[in-house]
């Protein structure tokens, strides 16, 4: 370990602004005020940070923390330009003509005290009785939401809510979370409650949690009690670095554009070792050591998976040996149903994260992309600028924190939508093709899809397609009705039976053709067919392509004298994109729970029912 | 380094100023920069730089450099 001191040195002699960032946000060193100034100063000189405006309304002093806070922006890129209120509640500065509104901060942090919330805060708990407490805790309640909502309503920009926890242990001592008038417990349950009011009631609100931070440091790390009696200034510069550092992540958050998904290198990254050389049992993933920081890493990336984060596979492996892991290794965490998508193969990985781009319809602006390889980093940040690289330390211990410190996987909002975020890319294209085109053609949907002249080109029992079909049934999430994976031998065993219909579809229009994006697998019986397997692309969406491939297989069904379809929707995290297609289609739910449609009560529709001319190849 | 220069180098980046702005002589009212909370920021520095720990009389009463060096020198500190 080198000292802080010399760690400094070679930070400073770094001249590439991103090179010094992410070495400054890989290292733990406790850094003091003057080297904090140096490494912004340096920071600075390297490059200008975009304009980050910061105001504080404080009642205690903030303006200590402004050395850090510069320090921290510069980090992240910015160049922090900081208000604060005059001191004291400043309830006049809530104001849309106050110096503070007129500062227009991208962030407002209200710095408040437990005592602002009440001045009967001041005496012990314990000296009031139970329905006394009560009634603070209510009263403490509205003073907080009052003081919120006045500045919520007068300010723009993002509003940050503190409240300074005590600077000593809670008043009971070592009793106090078993009392009847614990002190914790009247903070916890006050902060729960006003919490679930800004989420239910506030926009661009957020409770910045420094008891988070407290937990975080420890008090005696977090707390200087000579500045608190000295100056109102209650941090040790740690914890005046960590609280800006907090309040610069969030800055980030909002500013910086949306990340949105996760690509994961595999090998040394989701476990330890290599999976091609090692053996399924001899990679390290489990219960224990190094293989347990494996694990808590995949259980971390579980954390971003629920914040709204998607989870991509980007490795260089055989997919066979991948999915032996996904699907065999007793420790795994991470299945396939976590991936939204996944590159696993021997291409280059700036290919591959563009590939993924076009898949998932992101700008790789939005990509994180998590790698132990220096030579990958080194890759993908040369090729792709716009894609974030952080690289998985090298030692196991520092793996599962490794992306806690990446501002950009912070959220500042979360919706319900966030958390199935993996379906709704499909359903926001589906709204954004189906705006464009109403706008773009100016009459009805259907006009402007005939404006494409789009041609889908069939294929039927096509052993020629044997890997791409194959494949489609793998890695078709959204737009799949069953979800069925299939191996090349199952695939093959289907092409060549005279009882399987395994239909699949290209489409082209005047912008360019999808390749074979479509794949329907049909069992013919006596009387009536089963719809084993219907999936698309989702990029396709939008186009009634899935609907002319649907009725043009009922025709074929037809024709062939069966008069009735079976079909199953089986819901995944991921499909609910077609939990409706087929009552759509006319398919009615029956009592074993499947779905049927009978084709002499409604026969298939035409073809010229839709915008899409339909060839439908020969086989040899 | 010298003593001196290291007092002077951890003010100088604190308070953001030139190191030539600060001498074996200067006190906090020759440097805009070095007002009250600008002294708790040096204060900071200084804890730093000497690996000390300063009670509140001492903080309140280094603000200026012949009484940093004073003090180090007193507590033989480099």
């Amino acid at each position: 370990m080198k000292k802080p001191a010399e760690l400094v040195e070679a930070w400073l002699a770094i001249d590439n602004r991103d090179e010094l960032r992410r070495a400054l946000l890989a290292s733990r060193v406790e850094l003091a005020l003057p080297q904090a100034r140096k490494l912004e100063r340096h920071l600075n000189d390297l490059g200008q940070g975009d304009p980050l405006r910061l105001a504080f309304v404080h009642t205690y002093t903030s303006e200590l923390l402004d050395p850090w806070l510069g320090f921290e922006a510069a980090v992240e890129g910015f160049a922090a330009d900081i208000h604060h209120a005059p001191f004291g509640l400043s309830l006049h500065e809530a104001r849309a003509d106050s110096d503070l509104a007129r500062h227009g901060a991208d962030i407002t942090v209200l710095m408040l005290q437990r005592t602002d919330l009440d001045p009967e805060l001041a005496q012990p708990l314990a000296a009031f009785d139970a329905n006394e407490r009560a009634a603070l805790r209510e009263r403490a309640l509205t003073r907080l939401d009052d003081i919120v909502r006045l500045f919520r309503d007068a300010l723009s920009g993002q509003l940050l809510i503190s409240l300074l926890p005590a600077w000593q242990p809670p008043g009971g001592g070592l009793h106090d979370a078993q009392s009847e008038a614990s002190e914790s417990g009247f903070w916890a349950e006050l902060r729960a409650s006003f919490t679930q009011r800004l989420r239910d009631r506030f926009s661009a609100t957020l409770w910045l949690d420094l008891d988070e931070m407290l937990a975080d440091l420890g008090r005696e790390r977090c707390f200087d009690p000579r500045l608190w009696f000295m100056s109102r200034f209650p941090f040790t510069p740690l914890a005046a670095r960590a609280l800006s550092r907090r309040i610069v992540k969030l800055a980030t958050a909002l500013k910086r554009p949306k990340a949105k998904v996760i690509a994961l290198d595999a090998d040394n990254t989701l476990w330890g070792g290599i999976i091609g050389e090692d053996g399924l049992n001899g990679i390290a993933l489990g219960p224990d050591y190094p293989g347990s920081l494996y694990l808590a890493f995949q259980r971390r990336l579980l954390d971003f998976q629920q914040r709204g984060f998607i989870l991509a596979l980007c490795s260089k492996n055989n997919p066979g040996d991948l999915d032996e892991v996904l699907e065999k290794h007793p420790h795994q965490l991470l299945k396939d149903g976590h991936f939204a998508a996944r590159r696993v193969n021997w291409t280059p990985k700036p290919q591959n994260l563009r590939d993924l781009a076009v898949e998932l319809n992101l700008g790789l602006e939005s990509f994180i992309f998590v790698d132990d390889s220096d030579h990958e980093c080194a890759a993908v940040r040369m090729e792709l600028p716009q894609v974030e690289v952080v690289q998985v330390p090298s030692h196991p211990l520092d793996v599962p924190g490794c992306l806690d410190n990446v501002a950009r996987l912070e959220i500042l909002a979360l919706t319900g939508e966030d958390r199935r975020k993996t379906a709704m890319y499909a359903e926001e294209r589906k709204r954004r093709d189906l705006q464009q085109s109403v706008a773009g053609g100016g009459g009805g949907l259907d006009d402007y899809l005939r404006s494409l002249h789009m041609v889908m080109r069939v294929g039927v029992d096509e052993m020629g397609q044997l890997k791409r079909l194959t494949q489609l049934t793998n890695k078709t999430n959204q737009f799949n009705l069953t979800t069925r994976r299939y191996d090349e031998d199952q695939m093959q065993g289907f092409l060549a039976d005279p009882d399987t219909l395994v239909a699949h579809f290209a489409i082209a229009d005047s912008f360019g053709d999808s390749g074979v994006v479509g794949l329907a697998i049909v069992r013919l019986g006596a009387g009536s067919a089963e719809i084993d397997s219907f999936l698309m692309s989702c990029r396709v969406i939008g186009r009634k392509a899935e609907s002319a491939f649907l009725e043009l297989l009922l025709r074929a069904v037809a024709e062939r004298g069966l008069s009735s379809v079976t079909g199953d929707y089986l819901p995944t995290a991921k499909n609910a994109l077609v939990k409706d297609f087929l009552a759509e289609h006319g398919f009615t739910p029956g009592d074993d729970g499947r779905w049927h449609r009978d084709l002499n009560a409604l026969p298939p529709r035409p073809e010229s029912d839709f915008p899409i001319e339909i060839r439908v190849e020969s086989t040899t | 380094m010298s003593r001196f220069e290291k007092i002077r180098d951890a003010i100088a980046d604190t308070l953001n100023v030139s190191a030539d702005s600060i001498t074996e002589t200067t006190v906090a009212g020759d440097l805009p920069a070095w007002d009250s909370l600008g002294h708790i920021n040096v204060m900071m520095a200084i804890e730093a730089a000497f690996d000390t720990m300063l009670d509140p009389e001492e903080m309140n009463d280094l603000t200026s450099v012949p009484k940093i060096l004073a003090y180090l020198d007193a507590n033989d500190l480099d």
